[in-house]
């Protein structure tokens, strides 16, 4: 995209009139928090595809229940998956009480990859920053082993500010076909967060392209990362987040979203959000929440 | 951000700050400077120091012109070290089109005689105290709180600044000063601040 196309981009976001919406899903939806938790969510959004129009599925068709649905989720931390700018614009716009985060590719256009929102009242942002999975982390777009796509993983230090304690938060997106780059992906998500010490809560969401039984999963566990909905729920069949715009017709099988902890985090409850609308969904994936209490 | 995320630890921290009324932050970043970037606090190249440099993307909110600021401190021990530092900046910062305007403002531990400087004018960024309209000044930056009795004394004055701020893209310089105030024979640091103004083309 050059320039001009980006700036037309900016000016028509900047120009969108407030949308005038009700919020369908109500705030019971969502369970309510233990005092003090914090509730993550891992939403892939699904980048926004013309051919998903013929389904009925495109990011403007889904957009309302999408934000509906995390809305009413009351969230604290959200990292999203495949969200492009439209879609951090739209959600932000319907969420303001969120301030996010993400790197972009180095294009003369800001395309926010794996964005990470945080509600601006309960938490100071400290620090935030990224870095590209692949062997020149520090080089925006840069592809590693045989990955298909860039890849990258975004963290945030936050600061609690109502008790001051202080946290990181990561989210990332392995590659949907590079076995190796998921591997390496996530191998560097352990060699950076373990840079840290074990005093300090971290966590981790992400759509990790990686079902359970997954050597890249295996090397977040070896790393010391710690499922949240396992730790919650046990073993017990999941069921699939990937499902294709199908739903519960899907044919996947596997949890490939994940939310990890490390450090004094403790879960509290994890769950997989299979709502949709009209035999619709808000994504191709479902989203998956976990609460933490921190520290 | 570093492991010890309170203290200085022999980590400057090379913080960025703007002008909110002028500017909105798009994004940002960082990335240490070795082998492992990723990794805080990773030292390569007997580098005496964990070095990082940070970045801000920003954006003009009159003219809605994006552009980079990068801010970082090379080691002040290892040549080599110095140079591969200022290699991987360069080449991060090349990824961007040459249209973007970037400006990189930092302590490099190194004269406009050395190699450090010698890479970055080839790889095409312009030393904004060179391209400054009005009479060069050459002197030291770095006076180790002695201010102008450095100037006789050290040695370090014969190498001139070792701070800079260096340009990318469509940047002209208008002027370019070190900034030699001081109180009471007192300075605001051991190192002159230095000033440049620039116009985006």
């Amino acid at each position: 995209m050059k320039r001009r196309n980006f700036l037309k981009q900016l000016g028509v976001a900047a120009s969108l009139p407030l949308i005038g919406h009700t919020t369908l899903a109500s705030a019971a939806d969502a369970p309510a928090k233990t005092n003090g938790s914090h509730k993550i969510l891992s939403c892939n959004v699904r980048v926004d595809v013309p051919a998903d129009a013929k389904t009925g599925d495109s990011w403007a068709d889904r957009k309302e229940m999408c934000a509906d649905i995390i809305k009413a989720q009351k969230a604290d931390l959200i990292g999203l998956q495949e969200g492009q700018i439209a879609h951090l614009d739209y959600l932000k716009k319907r969420m303001p009480e969120y301030d996010s985060y993400a790197l972009s590719h180095a294009a003369d256009y800001f395309h926010p990859i794996n964005a990470i929102l945080f509600l601006r009242e309960r938490y100071e942002l400290i620090s935030c920053g990224g870095f590209w999975l692949s062997q020149t982390p520090h080089v925006a777009g840069s592809k590693g082993w045989d990955t298909t796509n860039p890849r990258l993983a975004n963290w945030v230090d936050l600061k609690e500010r109502s008790s001051g304690k202080l946290f990181r938060y990561w989210n990332t997106h392995l590659d949907h076909r590079g076995q190796q780059a998921r591997e390496h992906g996530a191998a560097m998500i352990v060699q950076a967060s373990a840079a840290f010490p074990q005093t300090l809560p971290q966590i981790l969401s992400g759509d990790m392209n990686a079902a359970p039984n997954n050597p890249a999963i295996k090397n977040l566990q070896d790393g010391g990362w710690l499922d949240t909905y396992v730790a919650v729920n046990g073993t017990k069949e999941t069921g699939p987040t990937a499902h294709g715009f199908r739903g519960p017709k899907t044919d996947s099988k596997y949890k490939i979203d994940w939310i990890f902890c490390r450090g004094p985090v403790k879960p509290l409850a994890s769950a997989i959000i299979r709502e949709g609308r009209n035999g619709h969904y808000p994504s191709d994936h479902y989203f998956i929440s976990a609460e933490v209490t921190i520290g | 951000m570093d492991a010890r995320m309170v203290g200085y630890h022999g980590i400057a921290k090379n913080p960025i700050m703007y002008s909110r009324e002028r500017y909105a932050l798009v994004t940002s970043g960082g990335f240490w400077l070795s082998e492992t970037p990723h990794i805080p606090g990773s030292l390569s190249w007997d580098s005496a120091r964990a070095r990082h440099v940070n970045w801000v993307r920003l954006r003009d909110r009159k003219s809605e012109k994006q552009f980079r600021v990068l801010s970082t401190h090379l080691d002040h021990v290892s040549q080599r070290a110095r140079e591969e530092q200022i290699k991987m900046i360069l080449a991060e910062a090349a990824t961007y089109a040459p249209e973007i305007p970037q400006i990189l403002a930092g302590d490099l531990n190194a004269s406009a005689a050395s190699n450090v400087y010698k890479l970055a004018l080839d790889a095409g960024w312009t030393d904004s105290h060179f391209a400054a309209l009005g009479p060069r000044d050459d002197g030291n930056t770095t006076h180790g709180f002695l201010g102008d009795k450095a100037a006789k004394t050290e040695a370090a004055h014969k190498r001139g600044p070792i701070d800079f701020i260096l340009t990318r893209g469509p940047i002209s310089t208008r002027s370019w000063k070190i900034i030699r105030d001081s109180r009471d024979g007192r300075y605001p640091s051991d190192h002159y601040f230095i000033a440049a103004q620039l116009v985006f083309n």
